[in-house]
């Protein structure tokens, strides 16, 4: 581990999406679908992406239920937000590619400044990429394919598979809130993905997703079939020039894992700090199945995300581990749900925040045994670290068991980068921003060491970057 | 009653860690007045006195604590005028400052240790080498530094960070507080070889018990924030068998 999280303190340099992008608009709008969320907006885009009926009744469903639910009363941040000057659809205008070659020449740069050609050339099995509202590129090498594993835009495999589509979409994660609802009306984009039974992908797959402009609402779907014994890992980016006002992001992230499957989910969440963003995760565990969430929440301005997952079968287990990193007054509220169904499940959740200049981070978590769920075991710990004083952090757990014999563990604890601290470092030879890189560092570090190296680079460096631009770290 | 002075301290050669007419404190309090002393390099000496008299602001101070402000006097390390520099840089020029309670860190302690030991041209290897003597269990590498440490083990901590620095001048503020005569005897016997090696060693305490294997050149007494006496090791038994508010009697 030492040996990594030494290597990590020699990229302290890399910088935020925000910075390699600047400040700039990505892409065209070659079809734009904006206004007033209402039946005749839903059956718009329903219309422009030509899709099956059952879709659309779909979409018309989520919208009506939508329109019930309230708004949760404890969300703080969203007076900007306004629901009726978004572009809820965007075409970019670019054909869906399968080489870089037909990418236009601005767009393609962005991916390559970002890194996303290298990863693909790398290490990855599998990438597609999405600009607002459309997947504009997507390949698989070809041992994916000849494993029978199925990549493919969310849209194409509603026309190829609309069985397997029909018994997952919006099953998973049905829309228990407002925001999940709307995410159901107006998804557009995101990848399917089947894993084929006994099939193990060795190496990640990733979907990237780039909003390109202001004021545009971007509703991505992603679906992740994992059948039984197979295993899968999933990369989510996600990356968005400085904008000129803010844009909205309500995403979904739904994941079937089989008997003895396994399915590891990482995202890296880069939104510039003009976005809000939502996103809605959830994965169903069936017997001795694993779902591993890493949550590197690095940009925007307002986040709501928790990783969840519903223990369905016996010995099923669900893993989080959550970085949140507030600055600038944003704030970050996250954390993890869990609710065991089955005897013998385990989960763990590992919450890591840091909070600098008046950001904010909250944990929010669940974790529910239901009666029955025999010798079910999980842990949580939240750790929390203020770099200043007017920085803040709170931890709001929910913890409810009906069954006797489980065992639940909480930790949580906040540590404060104070000027003592700082001079016991300095009283080792660091000078201030190396004392503060290694304390970030090991403040982290045990969820960084789960990381593929290149990600867990790219999370330091973010972070690093961020405090380099507060005078007293810079 | 005699107090040592300063004089003595630059033989020529410029040598040795200086504290020169030192007035130091918090932004609005006046804590240290007027406090001269001096070690020189394979040389101990013992900064006694009884709780709240200043000890650690002093040791604070001379390593460059932000919160401590110096409103007059001088520190000097080899003749060279250290008194605005920055903790780092004392560090880097051999000034080593042990802490008596090292706050908790978020560092996982194997990185620290590593990061020392390379600074100073030492490998991993080491580490482990002095971990084993000094008596500091591996376990504590994947740990966050001083957190959850038991008292042992942040004193154990500290002595190898000190030794793996190669330092030129230390200052162990109560490195006998909260530690098993086990550990007492190890760490008399790397502060014996630290000194054999030409270290200069101030320790900080008020017992007398670390200075059964290493006689200190000079003892200063430090009483309500003054240098109130000093004197040879003799004055380590006089405060055994009295007590502080003797000497403040025979002070004044």
């Amino acid at each position: 581990m030492s040996n990594e999280i030494k290597e990590l303190e020699r990229y302290t340099r890399i910088t935020t999406a925000e910075d390699i992008l600047g400040q700039r608009e990505i892409g065209g709008k070659s079809l734009e679908i904006r206004g007033k969320i209402s039946r005749e907006l839903i059956e718009e885009i329903s219309r422009v992406k030509k899709e099956p009926d059952w879709m659309r009744r779909t979409r018309l469903r989520m919208l009506e239920i939508f329109e019930k639910l309230p708004t949760p009363q404890w969300i703080e941040g969203l007076e900007e937000l306004d629901l009726d000057e978004l572009s809820y659809y965007v075409d970019p205008g670019v054909n869906l590619s399968f080489t870089w070659e037909e990418i236009p020449k601005d767009i393609l740069e962005a991916y390559e400044k970002l890194g996303i050609r290298k990863a693909e050339a790398e290490f990855l099995l599998g990438l597609s990429t999405q600009l607002d509202s459309e997947t504009i590129y997507v390949k698989t090498k070809e041992i994916l394919t000849k494993k029978g594993v199925i990549f493919l835009p969310l849209e194409e495999a509603i026309i190829k598979y609309p069985d397997i589509v029909k018994q997952y979409f919006m099953n998973i994660f049905p829309p228990e809130h407002k925001f999940a609802a709307l995410h159901g009306a107006l998804w557009s984009g995101g990848v399917f993905v089947y894993v084929p039974p006994g099939v193990k992908v060795d190496a990640p797959v990733e979907a990237f997703f780039m909003i390109g402009k202001a004021l545009v609402g971007n509703f991505e779907h992603t679906l992740i079939i994992a059948d039984k014994d197979s295993s899968l890992h999933f990369i989510e980016g996600c990356a968005a020039p400085r904008l000129s006002k803010y844009s909205f992001h309500d995403g979904m992230v739904e994941i079937y894992v089989g008997e003895n499957a396994r399915v590891n989910f990482t995202t890296l969440q880069n939104w510039s700090s003009q976005v809000i963003n939502f996103n809605n995760k959830r994965a169903i565990v069936e017997r001795n199945g694993y779902i591993e969430w890493v949550e590197g929440s690095i940009g925007s301005k307002l986040t709501y995300v928790y990783p969840s997952a519903i223990l369905r079968g016996e010995n099923a287990v669900m893993e989080s581990y959550v970085i949140t990193f507030a600055r600038d007054g944003h704030i970050k509220d996250s954390g993890s749900k869990v609710i065991h169904r089955a005897s013998n499940t385990r989960s763990k959740i590992i919450s890591k925040s840091i909070s600098v200049n008046a950001g904010k981070t909250v944990y929010r978590g669940v974790v529910r045994i239901l009666k029955g769920a025999k010798n079910a075991k999980s842990y949580t710990s939240c750790d929390s670290l203020l770099l200043d004083e007017k920085s803040k952090t709170v931890t709001y757990p929910h913890i409810q068991n009906d069954e006797p014999t489980a065992l639940i563990g909480h930790e949580a604890r906040v540590s404060k980068l104070s000027d003592h601290l700082l001079f016991y470092m300095r009283s080792r030879g660091l000078s201030e921003n190396e004392a503060i890189s290694m304390l970030i560092s090991g403040f982290i570090s045990d969820i960084l060491s789960r990381l593929p190296f290149e990600q867990a680079v790219l999370i330091k460096g973010a972070i690093d970057l961020e405090f380099s631009k507060y005078g007293k770290f810079g | 009653m005699s107090k040592i002075s300063n004089k003595d301290a630059v033989v020529n050669d410029n040598k040795g860690l200086v504290v020169d007419k030192l007035t130091a404190g918090l932004e609005n309090r006046i804590i240290l007045r007027d406090i001269s002393l001096y070690v020189r390099p394979g040389e101990a000496v013992a900064l006694m006195g009884p709780n709240g008299s200043g000890k650690s602001t002093l040791a604070y101070s001379i390593m460059g604590h932000p919160h401590y402000k110096i409103f007059n006097g001088k520190i000097y390390l080899d003749g060279e005028d250290i008194t605005d520099k920055e903790p780092e840089e004392r560090y880097r020029k051999g000034l080593f400052l042990a802490f008596q309670m090292p706050p908790e860190t978020t560092v996982l302690s194997r990185s620290l240790y590593l990061h020392i030991a390379k600074s100073r041209g030492y490998g991993f290897s080491k580490v482990l080498e002095i971990m084993r003597r000094i008596g500091l269990g591996e376990h504590v590498l994947d740990r966050y530094l001083n957190k959850n440490f038991s008292g042992g083990e942040m004193k154990r901590s500290e002595l190898l960070q000190m030794y793996i620095s190669s330092p030129k001048y230390v200052i162990l503020d109560e490195p006998d507080s909260g530690i098993d005569p086990d550990g007492i005897m190890i760490m008399s016997s790397i502060l014996k070889e630290l000194i054999d090696k030409g270290v200069g060693v101030i320790v900080i305490t008020h017992l007398g018990r670390v200075f059964r294997e290493i006689e200190p050149k000079r003892v200063y007494v430090l009483i309500d924030g003054r240098i109130a006496l000093s004197g040879d090791s003799s004055l380590i038994k006089l405060i055994d068998e009295k007590g502080y508010q003797y000497i403040k009697k025979i002070a004044t």
